[in-house]
């Protein structure tokens, strides 16, 4: 919202430039977005809180700042003559149904000549933002801007049928508004219409139809109360704002119509030349209840942590119009313009620490009170973050939202993903199932940015649709440019090594978006816990990065023993020195170190502590379709020195076992 | 043999004794001990001796070979430090470096916000990003036809009455129905909103959202708590100022600003010439939320405050635009 600041000064006598004024209405809940300085004087920018119609308008700015300075709050003048018939004479008003428009008020002015407002207030038009048109609707404008009520001027010779009707849109029924746009209107719009054709758009802009015209000469000025609730769903329905439903949607003051009326009068009798009929054409069901709201000294310097004495906050309340009663048990009136927004004795303290000014709160440091339930815990999967770093993984963070079409040709099944109703993009209608698309996209995206260091790692949650429920899991996963599969297995089994976690690994053909035979499959407590491996070529293309070698894999976290890594027990090593034996075999390409490792585990008795594999070897000097390993071998004891003959006994029985269960060879 | 024996002897244990540089030491090594020195070539004449002899002399000569081995290595110890021979080594060349993968500013901001306010005594709470109406609006007190209730500004899931939590707020309600007051956690998670991309907005973000409540826990504790926040957060003195705003869920509402760093409160572009940087949003819980939790408003009040962590990331490094947080450049993520 614009405020020319010598509009303000009009109502309020303050000396405070226009850097004050700002800092000052900031302070008071009106935050100042700007303020620009113009040869006509300063222009601030207000952007007002949704609670906060009251200061949709030059007036309720006017009242914050006169409260602030202890200033008397002036009124502008609204006096004029009143001639003619009135208008009930010639004019109804119908509303239907009664709730949807608790005030509705209109009034008649005849005798108007419709020209050129003034340049004083063309001024004060433009510097607020809007475009003068013509002396009849410069002073609906003007008044709106001056008072915050909203009004609109119907040329009443277009005015059929002689009833002015409020109800709801008809389907099928449109409206040509002011600006030249055509909305088609539903029975929650509510509609101004005379002789069944809809004139205005109630509480958001008139029709083009029943505009005021340079030939105008009768104008019925409406001044209407609704319900902010309404005037909101339709401004968001029909995608129109305007200055009016801004104000609506607020919230006006339902005891201000009249006034803004009669203002409009007085300045349509001074610049348009027009005769104001007397009195006005009312439909008025709103409760004229006074709001009353009890709160005590206690509760108000409790909750604020301040010691306010009764008459303080009397003046405080006050000076924002509200009326109080008693002391230190308060009651307080609430003043029409805030009765929207205030109704309880929080609403009332707001107020009072409002106008005090936060700043004048102390500020002070509680005791802490944390509960142990709620204590925060080590978290158990750092070290698999560390692990990662330290391998040079940098750690991500991604959009968890993906698009469903590119996961299902990537290969995830189109029933688990859990869909977005109202998406803002395709890329992005799907919570994504898994971190790895994540990670191919940030890798791709930094390959197209000429970075060479391509390796990341994400945690973060992952959601499934089971059919039954939506699941959250988190997940840590990790990708890289590689094609070596061993490279990716060091990745997930150093985390999992690092966290402590017992694990198996499973070597399925069926490999999901990896490489067939480059793929394997963590097992934790009999249940999968992870996948890792070489991305196969489709899954890459539907990502959109073919024909490169990528891999990684996944664990999902909460699979995982959460125990292990953050409780360590001290258990004592072997002070007597380990015995190494190396022992190189020839065996058939198609068996696996898995079979020799546990061949050789099987074998070598319970002083075989550690068996690795330091070489692996295949070429011109081995028949075709053999390969030679070569593993070493460490024997120790927790009570004592082997002895050379032992440890040639075990290895003996290892040799043995090789040659048997494997058709290994020793290899010299 | 003898003769020539009791001569390399004396001589090398003399000038060993005597060398005063390093590299005359390594010239006396290769010199008696290397492949064709003294000691070697001695070796290779006792094919002239007698077989008898031979290996008493083998011995001799390999005892004096592991002897004058041990002085030249203490006599280098001695003599490094003093006079050091740097030879043709160039200690300019660049080591192979370990390029720290770098720490996401995200994750990093959001412990670092996490550790102040636990050492400040507040517990942890999480709970899911995917949320029902009622505890990411009803019991947050957004009234029925609230814009955030908006299909435009809220994703819903589809096939369900579910929704994208757009704010972590939900926690503190699901930790109040839960169990009993009095209660002082933060809730860390991702938010959603439905917002297209670009330089301000993102349509998922982190936030960090506080609560503290006990029988007496005031608005002047509000301030104290987030001005002791600011204080360690932000380097430097910071100036923090409190004014009035409006949320559903809380009454007082507040938002907290911090003065520019850059113009010290006189207005410049970072802060849009405001003199002061928002940043969060805070206020003391209202009454209608304890009621929706089962809590009497009557005997407990408090605070609860939420920050942005991008938000807060972009403050503190200066980053200026919230798309570089989900792009994950490796020249962005190595800088933090
Ligand atoms: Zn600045």
């Amino acid at each position: 919202m614009l405020l020319p600041v010598e509009w303000l000064r009009e109502f309020v006598e303050f000396s405070a430039g226009e850097d004050e004024l700002a800092q000052i209405l900031t302070s008071r809940g009106l935050e100042v977005e700007s303020v620009k300085k113009t040869p006509a004087g300063g222009v601030i920018e207000i952007e007002l809180t949704p609670n906060r119609g009251d200061c949709a308008s030059v007036l309720g700015v006017a009242r914050e700042v006169a409260a602030h300075f202890g200033l008397p709050l002036l009124s502008p003048s609204s006096s004029y003559s009143e001639t003619g018939p009135g208008a009930e004479s010639r004019y109804g008003i119908r509303v239907e149904p009664s709730g949807i428009c608790p005030i509705y008020h209109l009034k008649l002015i005849r005798d108007i000549k419709v020209g050129e407002s003034p340049e004083w207030l063309k001024d004060r038009l433009s510097a607020s933002g809007i475009r003068p048109l013509n002396s009849v609707v410069d002073v609906t404008n003007y008044v709106m801007l001056e008072t915050g009520q909203p009004l609109h001027a119907f040329d009443a010779s277009l005015i059929g049928g002689n009833t002015v009707e409020v109800r709801g849109g008809r389907d099928g029924e449109s409206i040509t508004v002011l600006d030249g746009s055509v909305h088609k209107l539903s029975p929650e719009d509510i509609v101004i219409s005379c002789d069944g054709t809809p004139v205005a758009l109630g509480g958001v802009t008139g029709g083009l139809d029943s505009a005021v015209k340079s030939s105008t000469g009768e104008i019925l000025l409406e001044a209407a109360y609704f319900r902010s609730r309404s005037i909101s769903a339709t401004e968001r329905r029909l995608g129109l704002k305007t200055e009016a439903s801004y104000r609506f949607s607020r919230g006006v003051d339902p005891g201000g119509l009249l006034r803004a009326l009669d203002r409009a009068a007085h300045l349509l009798a001074e610049i348009s030349g027009g005769s104001p009929a007397p009195g006005v054409l009312s439909h008025d069901e709103f409760p004229e209840k006074e709001t009353w709201v009890r709160v005590t000294l206690s509760d108000i310097n409790s909750l604020l942590g301040t010691e306010l004495k009764p008459d303080r906050v009397v003046n405080l309340l006050e000076a924002l119009g509200f009326k109080t009663e008693g002391g230190r048990e308060l009651s307080v009136r609430v003043p029409s313009y805030r009765r929207d927004d205030i109704r309880r004795g929080v609403d009332i303290i707001e107020e009072i620490a409002r106008s005090l000014g936060y700043d004048k709160i102390p500020s002070r440091l509680p005791r802490s009170s944390v509960s142990s339930a709620l204590a925060r815990k080590p978290d158990p999967f750092t070290r698999a973050g560390e692990v990662l770093g330290a391998m040079g993984y940098s750690r991500c963070v991604t959009l968890p939202l993906c698009g469903s079409e590119n996961c299902v040709s990537a290969g995830f099944d189109p029933g688990s993903l859990i869909l977005i109703d109202n998406p803002v993009s395709v890329n992005m209608d799907a919570l994504r199932p898994s971190l790895l698309p994540g990670l191919i996209s940030t890798i791709k995206y930094n390959i197209n940015q000429g970075v060479q260091t391509l390796k990341f790692f994400e945690r973060g949650p992952v959601f499934i649709n089971s059919g039954k429920e939506h699941s959250e899991t988190r997940h840590l996963a990790f990708a890289a440019a590689s094609d070596d599969f061993l490279e990716v297995k060091s990745g997930a089994v150093s985390i999992l090594d690092a966290l402590r976690q017992g694990y198996e690994l499973e070597y399925p053909e069926e490999s999901g978006v990896f490489k067939p035979g480059r793929y394997a499959r963590v097992r934790v407590n009999g249940l999968t816990a992870g996948e890792m491996g070489i991305f196969g070529s489709g899954f890459l293309k539907a990502m959109g990065v073919p024909g490169r070698s990528l891999g990684g894999g996944y664990l999902a976290l909460d699979k995982l023993d959460r125990s292990s890594a953050s409780f360590a027990r001290f258990s004592p090593w072997s002070p007597y020195p380990s015995v190494f034996r190396d022992i190189s075999i020839v065996v058939e390409d198609s068996l696996t170190h898995s079979d020799i490792y546990d061949t050789i585990k099987s074998a070598g008795g319970r002083h075989l502590k550690r068996v690795r594999l330091s070489d692996v070897f295949t070429g011109k000097s081995l028949e075709t379709g053999k390969k030679s390993m070569t593993y070493r071998l460490e024997f120790n004891s927790d009570e004592r020195t082997l002895t050379s003959d032992e440890v040639e006994g075990y290895f003996g029985k290892v040799v043995e076992e090789l040659k048997r269960a494997c058709g290994a060879s020793l290899r010299q | 043999m003898e003769q020539e024996f009791r001569k390399i002897e004396t001589e090398s244990r003399t000038l060993v004794r005597e060398t005063s540089g390093v590299k005359e030491l390594e010239e006396l090594r290769v010199k008696y001990l290397g492949r064709k020195g003294a000691l070697n070539l001695l070796l290779k004449k006792m094919g002239a001796l007698d077989p008898d002899e031979r290996p008493v002399w083998g011995k001799k000569i390999n005892a004096l070979k592991r002897e004058l081995e041990d002085t030249i290595r203490s006599r280098r110890e001695e003599l490094s430090g003093q006079t050091e021979d740097t030879g043709n080594f160039d200690p300019t060349l660049p080591p192979e470096l370990f390029r720290h993968p770098g720490r996401n500013p995200v994750i990093s901001v959001l412990e670092e916000v996490s550790d102040i306010f636990v050492s400040m005594g507040f517990g942890i709470a999480y709970g899911p990003d995917i949320e029902t109406d009622y505890y990411n609006f009803t019991a947050l007190n957004f009234p029925e036809g609230h814009p955030a209730r908006d299909m435009h500004d809220t994703f819903y899931i589809k096939g369900s009455d579910r929704l994208l939590r757009t704010h972590t707020s939900p926690v503190q309600v699901r930790v109040m129905e839960k169990q009993p007051p009095p209660y002082q956690f933060i809730a860390p998670g991702k938010c959603y909103r439905r917002d297209t991309i670009d330089a301000s907005h993102l349509p998922s973000f982190h936030q960090v959202e506080g609560l503290m409540v006990d029988k007496d826990i005031s608005f002047a504790h509000l301030k104290g708590v987030l001005d002791e926040f600011a204080r360690r957060f932000f380097p430097g003195e910071t100036v923090t100022r409190f004014r009035p705003s409006f949320f559903p869920f809380t009454e007082p509402s507040a938002e907290m600003d911090i003065r520019c760093t850059i113009c010290s409160g006189g207005g410049c572009s970072s802060c849009s010439g405001k003199g002061f940087i928002e940043i969060l949003g805070a206020g003391m819980v209202d009454p209608e939320v304890f009621r929706h939790c089962g809590v009497d408003p009557d005997k407990w009040q408090g605070f609860a405050f939420g920050m942005g962590i991008e938000r807060m990331a972009m403050l503190k490094y200066g980053i200026s635009d919230l798309r570089y947080f989900f792009q994950n450049h490796r020249s962005f993520l190595e800088q933090f």
